[in-house]
């Protein structure tokens, strides 16, 4: 299902993804149709598809200040303004082809069909779902264009069309599926990402703790043997085994500044042992734990040794 | 037997030279730095044993660098290399790699710091 954009993303990436793809159709609008415009005028003069394409241009103008001025629209305002601007194109193109076929002039339909189908499916922003609708739609218009306006009998083509618009369609819609896909994987990837780098920074300060109490213990360890085989504790061993507490203690502290970083769920208020090491556990795929000790005191032996 | 023992904590040398002196009666010449150990060279590479902490401190030379010190005198004894990090530490992995040295992970347990010398561990 991933396929067709049920999976969620950040919101903030999805809106200036969104954002990106209404300011490029809205320049393309606004270039586009005053090209055509100074193009046609002194062909066919100020008709109603002038006034068309000049609305239109003039949408995507008030579209891109729009934008402009409030840079941090919602995803679905701005997924909005796109469909805002592209579904224009549908009557446009009829009333251009119907004018187009009324003149008697040779032209060679669905060019801009064909055109904005692809565009479409490179830019569209929000569901893939909807974005493969605008372009059915578009390849719908194309079909009832061809039927309605005859256009196979007038410009005397072979029938190739409306089928080649209709496969631009659907290769356009594969475009479009494909890119939810990609987003789909892409948002995964960031987050499996962020979870490894998460999980390394744990396993660093889980490192450093256990260093930090490696020397105090080691000398813990041999000051508590030597009083066992009846050493007496002299001053010296009292002044290395409060050194040892004293080191600990600072650790503690150290980790103390952590504290409020920790967040604790009903049911959740102790930590045993037991339940940590099942918690680490849970991060083995990312095999954080290679470094912590198999055997007490023994880290590992060199080629040599 | 004689020890070298280099580690940045001077409460662990101590300890360690005292534990090998009365309990193996080693002859034990500690050192706080790479410094320390070439300044008492000649004794040092008299040793049978040298126990090495891998890192001895930000910006400061190692362990790893007092062991190419006493390779490249023509140290004939046995190098041991005791760490407070885990086997990931760049300088573990280093240690590790190197050839004919064993590396420990403190806390290392009495016993095995005797078994060291031959000496008994009970």
């Amino acid at each position: 299902m991933s396929l067709l954009g049920l999976e969620r993303g950040s919101p903030d990436e999805e809106a200036e993804v969104a954002w990106r793809s209404v300011l490029v159709v809205a320049v393309l609008v606004i270039v586009g149709q005053l090209l055509f415009t100074a193009v046609t005028m002194p062909l066919f003069g100020f008709t109603d598809v002038t006034i068309a394409r000049l609305a239109h241009a003039g949408l995507g103008f008030l579209v891109l200040v729009a934008i402009l001025v409030r840079r941090s629209a919602p995803k679905g305002s701005l997924v909005a303004a796109f469909y805002v601007l592209a579904l224009p194109l549908v009557p446009f193109l009829w009333m251009r082809d119907a004018e187009l076929a009324a003149s008697g002039l040779p032209f060679a339909p669905f060019v801009a069909h064909k055109l904005a189908i692809i565009g479409l499916a490179v830019v569209v922003p929000g569901p893939p779902l909807l974005g493969i609708g605008l372009i059915a739609v578009f390849v719908a218009i194309a079909v009832l264009e061809w039927v309605v306006l005859d256009l196979g009998t007038l410009q005397g083509l072979p029938v190739l069309e409306p089928w080649v618009t209709v496969i631009y369609g659907l290769v356009a819609m594969g475009i479009v599926a494909y890119r939810g896909h990609h987003r789909v994987v892409a948002r995964r990837y960031a987050k499996v990402t962020a979870e490894a780098t998460a999980f390394a920074e744990l396993a660093r300060f889980l490192l450093a703790i256990r260093d930090m109490s490696s020397t105090p213990l080691q000398n813990l360890e041999i000051d508590t043997a030597l009083l066992e085989r009846n050493h007496p504790p002299t001053p010296a061993a009292v002044r290395r085994m409060r050194n040892a507490v004293k080191q600990l203690r600072e650790m503690r502290a150290f980790l103390a500044q952590y504290d409020h970083l920790a967040t604790w769920g009903r049911g959740r208020e102790s930590l045993d042992p037991e339940e940590l090491q099942s918690w680490l556990e849970q991060l083995e795929p990312l095999d954080i734990r290679r470094g912590l000790p198999r055997e007490r005191g023994r880290a590992n032996t060199g080629p040599g040794g | 037997m004689k020890v070298a023992v280099l580690d940045d904590s001077g409460d662990l040398v101590e300890l360690i030279c005292l534990l090998l002196s009365t309990t193996a009666e080693a002859d034990c010449i500690g050192a706080e730095s790479v410094e320390g150990l070439k300044a008492r060279a000649k004794e040092v590479l008299a040793t049978e044993l040298a126990v090495l902490d891998v890192n001895l401190g930000a910006g400061v030379p190692s362990g790893i660098d007092a062991y190419t010190w006493l390779v490249e005198q023509g140290y004939t004894g046995r190098i041991v290399f005791l760490t407070g990090h885990g086997a990931t530490h760049p300088l573990v992995r280093e240690a590790m790699a190197l050839g004919g040295v064993e590396v420990l992970e403190k806390p290392v347990e009495v016993e095995e710091i005797l078994a060291l010398v031959g000496s008994p561990t009970s």
